[in-house]
Parts: C-alpha cells; sequence; structure tokens
C-alpha cells in the first residue's frame, strides 16, 4: 500500500489519466454480462481463465455486502479466534502514511495461474483447475496446511472445527484447507459468483480470454494491478485505483 | 483283485470329486442366500419426486463406492458435472425422518447410509463435508 512521495508533475500526469478515464467511460460501473453456463458432463477447458476485477475506488466505506454474501453462499462464519477465522473474503482498509490516502478493497484467492499453494501441496489436493481456479480436493486434502503458509495473500484458511450440517453449504469439512472457490459451482451453471453479485457495482467478473468480453474491455481501456506483482504469479484477481 | 482294486479307483475318481462339488455348491447357495438376507432397503420418502436412481437397487448396492469416486473426480477435478449423480441427490430421495418429521443427519444410526454401514463396520467419511441431509430448497420437493 506504500506509494512513493508524488512529484508535481506526476499529480498533473494522474489527473490528466484521471479526466481521460471518466472521458473515455463516465460513472464507470463493472457490470458484466452473465457468462454461459457448461452443459452437463462437459469438462472446464482452458479456452476460458476466470477472473475478477476489482475497483478500489467503488468500493464504498462501511460496505460489507461481498464478505456477508460469500459467507450465506459457502456457510462460514468469521469471528473466531485469529488464525483460526475462515475468511474466505476480507475487506482490507489500508492508509499510506506519507499521503494519508486510505483505500480499501476486498482480498481473496486470487487464483493465480502459478499458484504457490498447489505447488507445496503434498498429495495434489490442491490444484488449479483447466479454467485457472484454484480450488482444494478434499477428498485429497489431509490438512498439513503447507498450503497456508504458501499463500502470499494469506487466503488459505484450515478447518479445525466440525462443520453441522445446517451450516454446510458448499462441501467443507473438519481437517481440510479452504479458501475462495471463484463460487465454481455457480460459474459452472452460468452465474456470477456470489460476491460479485451483491456489490453494488465495484466488483466484475469474466473471462480474461474473451477479448470482447466487459472485464477485458475494462481491463484494455482502463488497466488494472495484480497484487504482489513481483511474484509473477498470474493472478486472475486484479484490482484497479490501488 | 483287479476289481477290489478299482473301486477305490472309482471312488477316488469321481465319487469324491462329485461330494466335493455338491459341497461347494452348497456353500455358495447358502452364502448367496445370505447375501439375499442383507438388510432390507429402509423406505425411502418420494425416490419418484427426484426422478429414477442411477442405477437398479442391487447395482447400487454393489458400484455405488465406484460411482461415487468417479463422479467425485470428474465434479471436482475436471468440473464435468452431472446433476442427476450428485450426492445432493442421494440423501434428498434417501432422506429418513425422526418422528417430528425432521431429516436425521449422518449423526444418527437411522440414516439411510449408516442402516447398512454400521452393519457392515465400514465408516464413510462423504458426510465430514457434504451435508447428510437435503438442502432446504431441495428437501421441500422430497417431502411433497
Amino acid at each position: 500500500m506504500r506509494t512513493e512521495p508524488d512529484t508535481g508533475r506526476r499529480k498533473a500526469l494522474k489527473l490528466a489519466l484521471g479526466a481521460a478515464a471518466l472521458a473515455v467511460d463516465p460513472g464507470l460501473f463493472l457490470i458484466a454480462a452473465p457468462a454461459q453456463s457448461r452443459p452437463a458432463g462437459v469438462a472446464a477447458s482452458d479456452s476460458q481463465r476466470w477472473g475478477l476485477l476489482i475497483d478500489v475506488s467503488r468500493c464504498a466505506e462501511g460496505c460489507t455486502r461481498c464478505v456477508q454474501a460469500c459467507s450465506a453462499e459457502h456457510g462460514w462464519r468469521g469471528g473466531g479466534p485469529p488464525g483460526l477465522d475462515p475468511q474466505w473474503i476480507r475487506v482490507l482498509s489500508a492508509t499510506d502514511p506519507e499521503t494519508g490516502r486510505s483505500v480499501r478493497a476486498p482480498l481473496m484467492c486470487q487464483h493465480c495461474a502459478r499458484p504457490p499453494c498447489a505447488d507445496v501441496c503434498p498429495t495434489k489436493a490442491t490444484f488449479r483447475r483447466a479454467d485457472s481456479v484454484v480450488l482444494v480436493d478434499r477428498h485429497r486434502c489431509i490438512g498439513c496446511r503447507y498450503c497456508v503458509m504458501a499463500c502470499p495473500f494469506g487466503v488459505r484458511f484450515f478447518l479445525g472445527d466440525n462443520v453441522s450440517d445446517r451450516e454446510r453449504r458448499s462441501p467443507r469439512g473438519k481437517g481440510t484447507a479452504e479458501g475462495c472457490t471463484l463460487c465454481v459451482h455457480r460459474i459452472d451453471e452460468g452465474r456470477q459468483p456470489a460476491c460479485v453479485e451483491a456489490c453494488p457495482g465495484a466488483m466484475m467478473f469474466g473471462d480474461l480470454n474473451d477479448p470482447k468480453s466487459p472485464i477485458r474491455e475494462v481491463l484494455a481501456g482502463q488497466g488494472a494491478r495484480r497484487l504482489r506483482g513481483n511474484l509473477a504469479l498470474g493472478q486472475g484477481v486484479q484490482y484497479r485505483g490501488l | 483283485m483287479m476289481r477290489s482294486a478299482a473301486r477305490p479307483g472309482l471312488l477316488r475318481r469321481f465319487v469324491v470329486p462329485l461330494a466335493l462339488g455338491v459341497v461347494v455348491l452348497a456353500a455358495a447357495a447358502l452364502v448367496l442366500r445370505a447375501g439375499d438376507n442383507a438388510p432390507a432397503l429402509p423406505a425411502t420418502v418420494s425416490a419418484a419426486a427426484q426422478g429414477p436412481c442411477l442405477r437398479s437397487a442391487a447395482e447400487m448396492r454393489r458400484i455405488h463406492p465406484t460411482l461415487l469416486k468417479h463422479e467425485r473426480q470428474a465434479a471436482v477435478r475436471e468440473g464435468k458435472r452431472d446433476p442427476q449423480a450428485r450426492i445432493e441427490r442421494c440423501v434428498t430421495c434417501h432422506v429418513m425422518r425422526d418422528a417430528s418429521g425432521a431429516a436425521v443427519s449422518a449423526e444418527d444410526p437411522r440414516h439411510f447410509c449408516r442402516t447398512c454401514h454400521d452393519q457392515v463396520a465400514v465408516r464413510i467419511d462423504c458426510f465430514s463435508c457434504h451435508r447428510s441431509t437435503p438442502p432446504t430448497t431441495l428437501a421441500s420437493g422430497a417431502a411433497r
């Protein structure tokens, strides 16, 4: 979140760029058309690359709709002891001590193209599906927690408690690792992830491989950044306005 | 001498194998009958509400572990989803209800899977992650 000190020239440049962006797309709201559902029995393919675009400037103060939607969709509850709290998605806020500028943005599994969590998994329980969704195959997970330690974003969790039937909406169980699934069950039906559906315009979901998809158009026009770009993980989740 | 010597040969050649065969057949029949005497499938609530089962009851008894394993690999790792072969559908059709009409979970010995699995002492861990009761939206359909 640290930014370099602004010089006058940089400020002027930024202003000009901002004005240009507004001119191109005044009042940009990230709303994507629903994706196509995949027919039953057809495997996910690498012709699609699902991604999220998060417009930090539109992430409204005090809003936690994405977190609530995720919690309701998958049946996890926050508020547990530190370190054991499942936070498939959480809202981070950060302030630049030099400029005082503060930003807030949701953080969830970044669905890396080269996921460190999958690299370290001894049983290949953590894997990247053909369409670049990073998942945990709990049938194989032995609960070693290597992935929890390997994730540079701290968005992998270990479930140490039993889950009752009432809470269990998506499969999750004691002794396995878990994290954002990009709502694969919804994607496969052609729906948007729960967080995107609940968000009033700061999140966009789409196919990064399709040059005509709205997410690609916004990315081509406005650009976005990946967190920890120095790690070159090729995340599917990108942030605009950080 | 020749005749008396031939008799034990005959006995060894035909009678003993025949007797052995009869014993083996009888044992096989007993074992098969024991198979037929497996606990009767518990009554299910309106299986028709969710459509027919994937296979016949006899086949399901034999191969449901293979089916489950195959489907889980295809669905989780490859993304090949078959709405007919969801574990959610299994527990919806084969829901067992307690006196108050609430669906019993796998923690209860009355649960459909447990009625057989308890008897053969095979512990399954499907329900440490998956729901063992119908999801609320489907449960209302099955109860109809």
